[in-house]
This record gives structure tokens, C-alpha cells and sequence, in this order.
């Protein structure tokens, strides 16, 4: 029976095509992550052994400051630690275990060889969390072809007249159901393990630098971390898929049954983003399905389950496994009962529009009665995961100078100049009179004196290094001392990462929103009623087209506001830095940071409006798993084009590059006129 | 709508790549009720989707009281009512919903959209299923759903296909009736294979065969064309006689057997004929 289910799950079409799309894709992805220009540079940069100072917001900057205030922590902790015990106030018999014990394991952590290792790219493609989403929808598809079409079609019926129980039925579906995601996520597993293994990377040194790993005393190899990961997002996925099948047995309806799901989902990220570590509930924050779909499985939550004298990976799984035993029992029971008592998926009653008006019509059609819109809200909830699980790890050290030189930036002038001069003197005699008092030339001061002057010398070396740098960048010819680092992350130079993905997903969000909303129409034969009516032609297709364009607008623009306040939350860009019409010569673009942003905007609508109308043009002529697979193929070609030959690719238009070469972007910008004048004319036609 | 409507075809031809589907169809019509016969494939759907303006002839023009639809479309599509073959509905609307959702796209306002609908749905019987779910409906219903848009813009073509699809026996001769209620001045074109669906009701037979209008005739001038006999001598000894009758049925009674049989030769038992024979005589 397992493998006749297992053959008639993929005879469905539906099913074959979404299972080779989404590990093509899962692997093109990684490809393009370990093979991308980030990935490359990063191991440029790290090959070259260049000084920290010469390199400028790349990811091994970040690594190397980490890896740096990593070693200094430990070493701190222990002093710390060693101080306190030798203090007489520290008499306690369980806290100076306590310190000595964690001294020990300190120093385990110190004498362990922590190197800097090329791990952006796998951990970029974990905290991508797009295994996750891929091995998700898995099992959201798998739940509903193995489970639903049967009733749907009413078919479950003939099977109950089959000499076969329905419970051996329902036991070889799970079966299957768990052997599928099973095979697709080692699958990608394997896949990730080679590329990484082909990058040159160790699986077996630990993950000390991953910043969340820092202090765990579990020193976890990389092949354990990426099997333990990928492993818990599949068991949560399974999980998820259990609490599908339920919620949709329950309530006897499909749509609803996967809304409820996705709400389940929604809460258990609102307890995981918003529950504080140290609050009383912080047990919510962990154990939270949202947590091992989508979250980083830092070492806290292994610490958590240390103390009870199990590690996490046991952990989680003994409660995946209780937990999903309980529901697949459940759903058995009910499954059971409700193939007998049969299944209705459709509400009697319908929704009531009482409206002569087409676009209220069409508008209610395309956002509220069409499932493909979740595709579009479920790109949304990702972005927004990404913008709120975002942070940087910056030492205490770099916080201060940070704060510092913020209070120095504006226009580049004497003013400004004279400014810093005065704080530097400032500081400079503050500082110079409390070595002397230290090396007793001077007369002993009281507590309040002794912190004032401390408090005025403190940014003194800091003081220095900016004044220096503002010298350097007047005589260079800016206008403005500005931290840039923020924009060369807006204008996309540096994160091509995010700029691919930003590309791959929106291109597939659409093409599936308007695939499915398109394709459904034409190939019901309803579209030729439609087509006989006096408004079902031309201005029915206008109408749908401008609610693709807001939607298209809307999308795009939340994706990269939520973009830009990420980086805003790690970077200074509007607040007190630049003007927005000043000229930024100073940083990447000789552009004004508006103009470049107003042409930015209109650039990236223009290419995915452009996108839009392509799918609309095939959604009318090829099936939807189709589209889908195009515009996956030709996302992927644009992508591996921008990796060699940047001008050839259509995300040129979507970095800095525009601004470097005009003609190149001339010639992009006509290229797309054409062709939009070309489906203008094939959208027309076929209207009439 | 004084004018009496009046439908001409001139030279109607399509094809799909080397399959030509109609070849220089011609017809002029005018109101009544126009039974549009033919096996599947015959072309009758794809007159039916050239006449609804949902497809282009690749030659010829039709012309609806004098003026070239080609140039006049918006206004043509105004008296139109197009039944399109049997298909899935939303299914998220009410039945209401659905029709003021047509109504939209017959540009029909909002007064006059409410009270239509609510005699249109009386008039198939569904007003008291107005509220429910498109999913939910038989596909009587269904049926029922699609002639009610149909005659929402009052029109005076209408254009039905395959209405009958999926019916029961009551439900065809409600169908009927509903036809005959409201075909008053209108041109009504049904296209189906099921004889029953016209008997009685269509002024004129349009028998098609590979893309062409064999006939256009009335029911009893058809019948009269169509001479059916029956005989117990053996099929054997008949073909002798006529070697191209055609068998209508043979049955079996006691020891012997009954072959009913068309034949353009004249037989001793010459029986009625109906419009099945005519069907079988024309296409069989």
C-alpha cells in the first residue's frame, strides 16, 4: 500500500513539478551563495590576509570584530572571574564553584583553536531560513494531495469499499507523507555538504565563530550544526504539516484548515519575536514551532536543556516526537470518523457582493478570493522576519567610537573642523592631567573631580582617530563626513546577496500570484462568457492589470522599506547623517542619496512591472506550474549573468551599476520599452 | 427593439492549424428558436464562440440588423446572451453575487441590475437559492445559473451551448419551457447533440457536419425528407433491395427480428418519423 500511495503521489502532476522545482531551487540557490560574488570576495579577501582597516564593510570585517571581541570576552570573563575569587567578600562556597567551574570552562573555550573560517556562505544559507520555507510548502502540498484529494473527489468513498481498512490507509499516507519530506531534505542536506565541502571548508572545526555560538561549551562541529538545524526545520515542518491535516479534519474545510494553520504559525512568531530572554515566559520564545522553522537554534536553547541534563538536539526531538505522535493519533481518530461522515470543503452559503461596479468586483477576486495572494503575504512575513531577526555584533569598544563620531557628522567644513579640534583639546588636557595625577605629580583628587575629567579624557584616542579621518576627507575635497557605511548597503554595492534575493523571490511571489490568478480564469471556460460581454474585454484586463501594477507597487515597496530599515537598525543613514539632496562623493555614488533613491524606485518598479506582463502573457497560454518554472529558470539565468557579466543581466538596473555605466542602462532601459510595447500590442490583440 | 432582429452570415471559415473547423458557413436568421445539430467536433461551439465574439473567423463576416459586428462589437455584445458549455463556477460566490458580478460586466447599473436579477432568478427558480454557494449547486443548478446571466442584459441573440448537458429528464423539460417563455423576438441559437432538448421547440434545424451547414429547415419539412420503414424480412434481403438504408434499430421479438430502417426506396410498412431518424438519416 506505501508504494501505491507513494506512485499515485507522483503521478499528480502538481506534485512531481513542485517537488523537482523546489530542490532545483533550494540547490540553485545554494549554488548561487557559494559561487556568488559575496562568497568569492569574502574568500579573496580572507586569502589575501589583508589588514582590518582595508577592509571595508564586508562580511570578514564583521567576522574578524567579532572573532576579536570574542577572544577578548573570554579573557575578561576569566579575569573577572579570578578577581572576584581572590576578593574576601567572595566567601560563598557554591559561588566560588560556580566561578570555578566556569573559569574551567573558559578556558576550555580559550585553548580550543577557533579559527576564522569561510563560513558566510553557509551561514548566509542558513539564515536565509529558505530550506525552511521550500521543505514547508512541501509539507503543506504533500498533506493536501495525500489527504484531501481523495475526499475532495470523493474517491475515499470507493476506497472504503475496498477490502483495505482505512486505517491501514491512514497509517501508509503518514508513512509516506514523512518518507517524502524525509528524502527531500536530506536531499538538500547532501547538497549543502558537498558545496560547502568543494568551498574548502572543514566540517569538523566547531562553530565558535558563529557570534551566537560564542560561549557554548558544546563545541559543535559544522556538519553537526547544519544537520542539526536542517533536521529540527524538517521535524518542525512534518509538525506543522500534522497540525494542518488536523485543523483542516476539524473544521472540514481546506481553506480554512490552512488559514488556522498559518495563524498557529503567526502567534508562535509574535511569542518568539516579542517575549524578552530574561522574561518569566521566555520558555514560549524556545519552545515555539516558529523557533526551529525558522530561527538560528542559537546556544542559549541548548544551555536551556543543559541544565537539565539534556541537550537541546535530544530535547527537541523527544517533544517533536510526543507532541507528533499525540497529533497523528488524533488525526487518525478523526480522519477515521470523518470519512464516514463525510467532508465538505465548500461552505454552503457565499460570499455576498451586491455591486455593479466590475473593479470592486475584480479587486475582491484578485486579493480576497484568491489563494495566491497568501504566496504574497508569505513573502511579506519573510522579509519581515529577515528585518526582525536581524542585528550586527559590534564590541562595546566600537559602540563608543560609534557614538562618537556621530556627534561630528554633517558638512565638512572649518566650523566643523574647529569643532572637533576644541573637544580634542579638550579631552587632550583632561587627559594628560589625570596620567600625571596617576603618576602622583599632582595633588589627589576627590570622586566627583576624579570622574568628571575621566569622563572628558575617556574619548580621547577615539577623538584622534576621527579627527584624522575628517582632515584626510577635507583635503580630499568632501563636503561631508558622513558614516557611509549604511549606504553602500542602500545603493546594493555590497549586498548582492540580498539584492539576488530580493530579485528571486519577488520575481517568484509574482509570478505565482499572477499564474494562478490569470491562468484559472483562461482555462475555465467562464473567460469566454466573459469575453462576450460588452466591459469583460478590454476593460477587464485593464482593471486586472492595474491591480497587478498597485499590488506589484505595494509588494515591492515593503520589501525594500523593511530592507531599509534593517540596515537602518545596524547603520546610521537618516537620522543624522547626510542630507538627502546632498551630493555624495564621498561614498560610493556622486549621486544625491534622494535622486538615487527616486531612481532607484522607479527602476526596480519598471523591471518588475516588465516581469508582471511577461507572466501575465504566458499565464494565458502555459499552466501554472509552468510559469512558475520559467521565470524560476529565468530569475536564475539573470543571477548567474550578474555573477560574470554584470551588464548582460537585468539586476544591473537594480544595483549602484546603473549610475556607473549610462549607456549600459540606456540600452537595458529601451531593451525593456520594446518589449513592453511588444506585450502592450499582444495584450491588445488578443482583447480586442 | 421594434426592429425585427435579423442575423446574417456570410462565409464564416476557421481552422485549428490544418483542421478546418467551419468552411464558409452562410445563414440569414431571424427571431425564433435555431437547433443547432451536429456530432461533437462538428464546428457547432466554435460557430457558437465566432457568433459570441470570443473568437475571430479567419474569413467572412456575419452582420447583426445590417451593421458588420466587426466594427460594431461593443453595441452588438449589449444584445447578446451567451450560454458557454458547461463549466466550474466560482466558487466562493453566492448565486446572486455571481449574476451582479455579470451584471458588472454587462455594464448593467445598479437599479435596474437588482430588480432584473430578482425576476430573472424567479423566473429559473432559484430565487430562494440566491444566497447560496455556487460550489454547492447541482448541476441543474448550475445550468440554470448560466441562462439567467444569460438573458440579464434583456438581449436579443441568445446563444446557448450544450445547455442541457448533465440534466435530468425533469430538468430538460423545464429547460424547455424556460426556453420557449422567453424566446419572444429573440434569436435563439441552441447547439447540442441531444435531439430531445429540440423536439418541440425549435422553429428550424441547423444540421452541421465537418464545419458546414448541411440544412436549414423546419422540423416538419425534415420529417417529411425522412422516409422510415420497418420490416421483419432480413437485413440481408433488404440491402438487396436498397443497398444504402440505413439501419435505425433491430429488435428482437419471439423468433423474428425488427429492422427500422431509412431508405429513399419505397417499403410496404412505411412508420412516423422522428427527429431522430432525421438526425441519424443526415449524420448517421
Amino acid at each position: 500500500m506505501f508504494t501505491s500511495e507513494i506512485r499515485r503521489l507522483f503521478q499528480n502532476v502538481l506534485v512531481r513539478r513542485l517537488f523537482i522545482v523546489l530542490l532545483l531551487g533550494f540547490g540553485l540557490f545554494s549554488v548561487n551563495i557559494f559561487y556568488g560574488i559575496e562568497n568569492q570576495n569574502y574568500k579573496n579577501e580572507l586569502e589575501q590576509q589583508v589588514s582590518m582597516n582595508s577592509i571595508q564593510n564586508s562580511y570578514l570585517r564583521y567576522q574578524l570584530e567579532a572573532y576579536g571581541s570574542y577572544r577578548e570576552d573570554v579573557s575578561k570573563r576569566i579575569e573577572n572571574n579570578e578577581a572576584k575569587l581572590n576578593l574576601p567578600i567572595f566567601t560563598d562556597v557554591d559561588i566560588r564553584t560556580q566561578l570555578i567551574n566556569e573559569n574551567i570552562a573558559l578556558r576550555k573555550i580559550q585553548s580550543k583553536d577557533v579559527r576564522i573560517l569561510p563560513g558566510y556562505a553557509i551561514t548566509e544559507l542558513l539564515n536565509s531560513s529558505l530550506f525552511s520555507v521550500m521543505v514547508l510548502l512541501l509539507s503543506c502540498l504533500l498533506v493536501y494531495a495525500l489527504f484531501f484529494e481523495d475526499m475532495i473527489h470523493q474517491t475515499i468513498y470507493l476506497y472504503r469499499s475496498t477490502p483495505q481498512t482505512l486505517s491501514k490507509l491512514y497509517s501508509s499516507k503518514i508513512a509516506v507523507f514523512i518518507s517524502v519530506v524525509l528524502v527531500y531534505s536530506l536531499l538538500c542536506t547532501c547538497m549543502v555538504l558537498i558545496l560547502a565541502q568543494w568551498d574548502g571548508i572543514d566540517l569538523r572545526s566547531p562553530i565558535q565563530w558563529l557570534v551566537d555560538f560564542r560561549f557554548s561549551f558544546h563545541f559543535f562541529s559544522i556538519i553537526v550544526y547544519i544537520l542539526v538545524v536542517m533536521f529540527i526545520q524538517t521535524g518542525a515542518a512534518l509538525f506543522i504539516g500534522c497540525i494542518v491535516l488536523l485543523f483542516v479534519i476539524l473544521t472540514r474545510n481546506i481553506s480554512l484548515g490552512y488559514t488556522l494553520a498559518f495563524v498557529i504559525l503567526l502567534v508562535e512568531f509574535i511569542l518568539n519575536s516579542f517575549i524578552a530572554i530574561n522574561d518569566e515566559f521566555s520558555v514560549l520564545k524556545y519552545i515555539n514551532l516558529f523557533y526551529y522553522m525558522f530561527g538560528s537554534i542559537d546556544h542559549v536553547s541548548w544551555l536551556m536543556f543543559a541544565s537539565v541534563r539534556l541537550d537541546f538536539l535530544t530535547a527537541t526531538l523527544i517533544f517533536m516526537l510526543v507532541c507528533g505522535m499525540i497529533l497523528t493519533l488524533v488525526s487518525r481518530h478523526l480522519y477515521l470518523r470523518l470519512s464516514s461522515n463525510g467532508f465538505t470543503h465548500q461552505k454552503v452559503k457565499g460570499y455576498q457582493i451586491r455591486s455593479t461596479k466590475l473593479v470592486w468586483h475584480e479587486f475582491l477576486r484578485i486579493l480576497f478570493f484568491n489563494k495566491a495572494f497568501i504566496v504574497i503575504l508569505l513573502v511579506l512575513a519573510y522579509s519581515y522576519n529577515r528585518y526582525s531577526s536581524f542585528s550586527i555584533s559590534k564590541s562595546l569598544g566600537q559602540i563608543d567610537y560609534e557614538m562618537i563620531e556621530s556627534r561630528y557628522y554633517g558638512e565638512l567644513n572649518t566650523t566643523g573642523l574647529d569643532r572637533i579640534t576644541k573637544d580634542l583639546d579638550e579631552a587632550k588636557s583632561a587627559y594628560e592631567f589625570l596620567e600625571s595625577t596617576n603618576s602622583g605629580g599632582q595633588k589627589e583628587l576627590s570622586q566627583e573631580e576624579y570622574d568628571a575629567l575621566d569622563l572628558k579624557a575617556r574619548p580621547y584616542p577615539s577623538l584622534i582617530r576621527i579627527r584624522n579621518k575628517m582632515i584626510q576627507l577635507y583635503s580630499a575635497g568632501s563636503r561631508f563626513f558622513v558614516n557611509d557605511d549604511g549606504y553602500d548597503y542602500i545603493m546594493e554595492s555590497k549586498s548582492y546577496f540580498s539584492v539576488i534575493l530580493h530579485f528571486g523571490l519577488i520575481t517568484i511571489a509574482l509570478s505565482l500570484f499572477v499564474a494562478m490568478n490569470v491562468h484559472n480564469e483562461y482555462q475555465n471556460k467562464l473567460m469566454q462568457l466573459y469575453l462576450s460581454t460588452k466591459n469583460g474585454n478590454l476593460k477587464k484586463i485593464r482593471i486586472n492589470m492595474w491591480l497587478y501594477y498597485g499590488v506589484t507597487l505595494i509588494f515591492t515597496f515593503i520589501v525594500y522599506s523593511l530592507y531599509i530599515f534593517k540596515i537602518q537598525k545596524g547603520y546610521t543613514i537618516f537620522n543624522q547623517n547626510l542630507p538627502l539632496f546632498a551630493l555624495t562623493s564621498a561614498t560610493t555614488s556622486s549621486m544625491s542619496l534622494m535622486n538615487y533613491t527616486v531612481i532607484s524606485i522607479t527602476l526596480h518598479l519598471f523591471v518588475y512591472f516588465s516581469i508582471l506582463r511577461i507572466v501575465y502573457v504566458f499565464s494565458r497560454r502555459f499552466d501554472v506550474a509552468v510559469v512558475v518554472v520559467i521565470m524560476i529558470g529565468f530569475a536564475f539565468v539573470q543571477i548567474a549573468l550578474f555573477n560574470f557579466i554584470p551588464a548582460f543581466s537585468i539586476l544591473y538596473l537594480l544595483t549602484i551599476s546603473f549610475v556607473n555605466q549610462i549607456w549600459v542602462t540606456l540600452a537595458w532601459i529601451m531593451a525593456l520599452i520594446v518589449l513592453n510595447v511588444f506585450i502592450q500590442a499582444k495584450v491588445i490583440n488578443s482583447s480586442h | 427593439m421594434d426592429n425585427v432582429n435579423r442575423l446574417q452570415v456570410h462565409k464564416l471559415s476557421k481552422s485549428y492549424g490544418k483542421v478546418l473547423a467551419l468552411d464558409q458557413v452562410s445563414f440569414d436568421l431571424e427571431p425564433g428558436i435555431y437547433a443547432l445539430l451536429g456530432h461533437n467536433g462538428a464546428g457547432k461551439t466554435t460557430l457558437l464562440n465566432i457568433l459570441a465574439t470570443v473568437l475571430e473567423s479567419d474569413f467572412g463576416e456575419y452582420y447583426f440588423n445590417g451593421e458588420l459586428v466587426e466594427t460594431h462589437k461593443k453595441k452588438f455584445r449589449s444584445n447578446l446572451g451567451y450560454m458557454p458549455q458547461q463549466q466550474q463556477l466560482p466558487p466562493y460566490l453566492s448565486v446572486e453575487s455571481f449574476l451582479y458580478y455579470i451584471a458588472s460586466m454587462k455594464d448593467i447599473k445598479r437599479n435596474r441590475a437588482e430588480s432584473k436579477i430578482e425576476s430573472i432568478l424567479r423566473e429559473v427558480n432559484l430565487l430562494e437559492f440566491r444566497k447560496r454557494s455556487l460550489s454547492t449547486l447541482s448541476g441543474g443548478m448550475k445550468q440554470r445559473v448560466l441562462i439567467a446571466q444569460a438573458l440579464l442584459n434583456d438581449p436579443r441573440i441568445l446563444l446557448l451551448d450544450e445547455p442541457t448537458a448533465g440534466l435530468d429528464p425533469v430538468e430538460r423539460r423545464s429547460f424547455r419551457e424556460l426556453i420557449l417563455r422567453i424566446s419572444e423576438k429573440k434569436i435563439v441559437i441552441l447547439a447540442t447533440h441531444v435531439i430531445s432538448d429540440v423536439e418541440w421547440i425549435a422553429n428550424e434545424i441547423m444540421i452541421m457536419q465537418n464545419g458546414r451547414i448541411l440544412t436549414i429547415s423546419s422540423q416538419a419539412e425534415l420529417i417529411d425528407k425522412t422516409k422510415v420503414y420497418e420490416s421483419y424480412e432480413l437485413l440481408d434481403k433488404l440491402k438487396q433491395q436498397d443497398s444504402e438504408l440505413k439501419v435505425v434499430n433491430q429488435i428482437r421479438i419471439r423468433d423474428q427480428i425488427r429492422t427500422r430502417f431509412i431508405s429513399k426506396h419505397s417499403f410496404d410498412q412505411l412508420v412516423s418519423t422522428t427527429l431522430d431518424d432525421v438526425y441519424l438519416d443526415w449524420l448517421g
